[in-house]
């Protein structure tokens, strides 16, 4: 009986040891998976878009170009 | 260890097949016929239309197991069960001899295969059953021929063909290699069954193909693809659309544990229809240690045009926008003189905010390029899509572009984008291995193609009796063509299709109107679309015009939605788009739209007295071409918490093979419509995305679902043509949950989310 009481008190101190040094790791690592932890923007090029400037690029390239058409075509043939 | 387990046809796999699978498998050219049908429907409009080829899509095994190619995308619909099901039925195969294996993106072998707008089954349920039915006259003509006799002395049943005179019988797998000899019938020739003779369609006995490794977690998704030698990959993408690298420093993504290279991706300026944002890939040998590499990650962004965009400040632009003139889409008799000389005038202004679409599983594309070829293992909508985009994207002919379809954990639109193949694709040219592109949650919610935001406002002249003599719709919404068009700032004629020119009721003065919206983020499509806030505004609009008459809700529906005929849309529509089906067999009904608000109320008891604190909401709305009411439940307690003790919906989609899907589509559409109501709202600061996960985009938890929902499918006969079940649930559930919660507490929700509007109720 002690000894499987024993045995039962290190399995516990075990688990509580591990979960300590998970817990420990996850609050040392809050943001893993939220992506870069340093991220910076610079003044765009670009002018902001507004409801009267055209928002997007006109100057792509050919191919994605011919791709955009293409999908508009397909679209407003089928729908969805 | 390659674990792809589900069964794709791959070329190599067909090859294989050959040798050891004698039946209808033949190196034959394929043959794309057209259907004949009692009705029309737009199939043969979509690119590669449909092929009814039964050695396109059956083959026999000496030991009598049929295999029949599912060509659609399964992602929950229990399409890759139902329409082989079709094709089971005509040929008298017994099921339990039936295997299903999911075809690869080839449209020109298998017709289309675009799995969205609801459109499987009312494209392919002719097809299909003439496959079966090709399939079942060359067994026949095969066992006449064996026995020397005429083929009209034999017929198929049960898996075998018997001699009627004789009783002699032989077997499908007996028969396969000579089946395969015979003529594939002319079409025009070919008896299709009496339904009345169906053994699955319409029966509701049959369960999903992939029940048994859905439920014991043996499924395999896409993400589950694994390949020898492959590289995971996460990326660092741009967090305002139209944003792009100005520079990264990738030294300490580089020591962490895994990470074996850092290398940027190329993007294109917005819009790029469904090119990779661009950003900076790690490169791991386990997907963990490419999400902490990316963690370590320095970048510098340049955030382009859109860095200003706060959806706050958007929600009152498309508001203001909604209280002026716009584009007239629709105009019947004289709006304004009808609604000056009108007794009352009731204005409902209404708002939806972007959603994202959150499939439970992400994005996620396993991609092997090699000497000039690309294979790819991906939970796509549309295969053949993403199989043109690769070629065009690697410069490479589509000849040399495999794409298997897994299983999708979940759609709703977002895996007809193929932007995460295309970044797989690049990723394995540019490694020279095999390369896995995870996207993480936070990623998904980030980077979606999002649902739009609409502001709708409608105003309804009544008279001096409470009948409704005018009506003006105002729906502002950017466009999904803006993710295709640069500066597209109206809503294309599919979109005007979903529920505004479209408004079945009985108004003699109708005037639609769409003002101007731009774009400041990926606009895509996203399950039901524009239904969803033209339902949420012209239900709730129907409810509060029968409050402010005294009106039962019901009543009044039925009172606008008038007598039972064929909708006039009137001439001023330009480019009516009927779900891209011809006028003539899908009508918009309104005798239909009748007949599931009476059966809807009949079976879910409206007008039953609820208990204190509950009410009781009904809406029904029209699209996909399927007429679908729902009533909804609530109980609203002191603190503002909504329960739903039950939920029942009507749906009349026609002519239909599986109802047992359609009521889990149903289902699952009042699960979804209740998380979109209640807390659905993706909102951007600065250009970027607030949410990050499921604790800001929520989801309803399964103690919150409604605790009972009865779906009810309306009968019709054979010669109605079958119209769209995935969809059509979603819109009219939360307009008839918000008119319940009204009943309940007298608060009016016109603005998704509910959140947090409840708790002051």
């Amino acid at each position: 009986m002690k000894k499987s009481l024993l045995t039962f008190g290190l399995a516990a101190a075990l688990l509580f040891s591990g979960r300590a040094v998970l817990a420990d790791d996850a609050v040392s690592k809050p943001h893993i998976g939220n992506g870069p932890a340093v991220e910076k923007s610079v003044p765009s090029s670009a002018p902001a878009a507004t409801t009267t400037r055209t928002t997007g690029a006109t100057d792509q390239d050919k191919t994605v170009k011919g791709m955009n058409s293409n999908e508009k075509a397909k679209i407003e043939a089928n729908g969805k | 260890m390659f674990q792809n387990r589900i069964e794709n046809v791959s070329r190599r796999g067909v090859l294989r097949g050959l040798g050891v699978t004698a039946g209808l498998v033949l190196a034959v050219p394929v043959m794309s016929r057209r259907s004949v049908a009692a009705y029309s429907t737009g199939a043969d409009k979509m690119p590669h239309g449909t092929v009814n080829d039964p050695k396109v899509f059956v083959s026999i095994a000496p030991d009598g197991v049929i295999t029949i190619i599912a060509a659609r995308s399964e992602m929950g619909t229990g399409v890759r069960t139902s329409l082989p099901m079709i094709v089971a039925d005509e040929m008298e195969a017994n099921w339990d001899k039936v295997k299903v294996q999911q075809a690869p993106g080839d449209e020109v072998k298998y017709g289309n295969q675009d799995t969205d707008g609801s459109r499987s089954t009312r494209h392919f349920l002719i097809p299909m059953r003439q496959v079966g039915a090709s399939a079942r006259t060359m067994l026949e003509g095969a066992a006449a021929k064996r026995w020397n006799v005429p083929v009209s002395e034999v017929k198929a049943a049960n898996h075998e063909v018997i001699h009627v005179g004789t009783g002699q019988k032989l077997g499908y797998g007996e028969l396969a290699e000579d089946a395969a000899l015979q003529p594939v019938p002319d079409v025009a020739t070919l008896r299709l069954k009496d339904p009345k003779d169906f053994r699955y369609m319409g029966k509701g006995q049959i369960g999903i193909v992939d029940l048994h490794d859905i439920t014991t977690g043996k499924a395999m998704y896409g993400i589950d693809t694994r390949l020898p030698g492959m590289k995971y990959a996460v990326i660092a993408r741009p967090p305002v659309t139209g944003g792009k690298v100005v520079s990264f420093d990738p030294t300490e993504a580089l020591k962490v544990s895994g990470v074996e290279q850092v290398i940027q991706v190329q993007g294109w300026p917005w819009p790029s229809k469904f090119q990779p944002l661009g950003g900076v890939a790690v490169i791991a040998r386990n997907t963990g240690a490419a999400i902490k590499g990316r963690d370590a990650l320095k970048i510098v962004w340049d955030d382009g045009p859109n860095a200003s965009y706060d959806s706050v400040a958007y929600r009152r632009e498309l508001e203001e926008a909604s209280r002026k003139p716009g584009e007239v889409v629709r105009n019947n008799g004289d709006v304004d003189t009808a609604l000056k000389s009108a007794a009352k005038v009731i204005v409902g202004e209404y708002y939806l905010p972007h959603l994202a679409h959150a499939s439970m599983e992400t994005p996620v594309a396993t991609a092997h390029v090699a000497d000039g070829k690309a294979e790819v293992w991906a939970p796509v909508q549309s295969p053949q899509g993403a199989r043109d985009d690769i070629a065009k994207t690697l410069g490479i002919s589509a000849e040399n572009v495999t794409v298997n379809v897994t299983l999708l954990g979940g759609g709703f639109g977002r895996k007809s984008k193929c932007d995460f193949v295309l970044e797989a694709v690049l990723l394995s040219k540019a490694v020279g291995a095999p390369v896995k592109v995870q996207w993480t949650r936070e990623d998904d919610i980030h980077n979606d193609f999002v649902h739009t935001v609409s502001a709708e406002r409608i105003e309804a002249g009544l008279d001096k009796s409470g009948k409704v003599i005018a009506w003006r719709h105002r729906s502002v919404a950017p466009t999904i063509m803006s993710t295709f068009a640069a500066g597209a700032k109206h809503q294309a004629p599919f979109e005007l299709g979903m529920g505004l020119v479209d408004l079945p009721f009985d108004i003699p003065n109708i005037r639609c109107e769409n003002p101007e919206a731009a774009a400041y983020t990926r606009i895509g499509w996203f399950r039901s679309v524009s239904n969803i806030p033209r339902a949420f505004a012209v239900q709730t609009m129907v409810a509060e015009i029968a409050h402010a008459t005294g009106r039962d809700q019901k009543e009044m529906l039925l009172e606008i939605i008038g007598p039972a005929r064929i909708v006039d849309i009137g001439p001023t529509v330009k480019d009516f788009w009927d779900y891209g089906e011809p006028v003539s067999s899908y009508p918009i009904d309104a005798g239909r739209l009748r007949r599931v608000v009476e059966l809807v109320a009949e079976k879910g008891q409206w007008g039953r007295q609820v208990p204190k604190g509950h009410g009781l909401g009904i809406a029904v709305h029209r699209s996909f071409v399927s007429y679908i009411a729902t009533i909804v439940e609530v109980s609203v307690d002191g603190k503002g918490k909504l329960t739903i003790p039950r939920v029942d919906t009507a749906i009349d989609c026609g002519t239909f093979v599986n109802p047992e899907r359609i009521q889990s589509q149903v289902e699952g559409a009042a699960i979804m419509g209740l998380s979109l109501a209640k807390y659905g709202e993706v909102t951007f600061k600065n250009g970027r995305v607030v949410q990050n996960n499921f604790d800001g985009f929520k989801l309803a938890r399964i103690d919150e679902g409604p605790m009972v929902t009865n779906v009810h499918i309306m009968p019709s006969g054979p010669d109605v043509p079958p119209s769209g079940a995935g969809e059509p649930g979603l819109p009219p559930f939360a307009p008839a949950l918000c008119n319940a919660i009204f009943a309940a507490t007298g608060k009016r929700i016109r603005s998704l989310p509910i959140g947090k509007q409840l708790q002051s109720a």
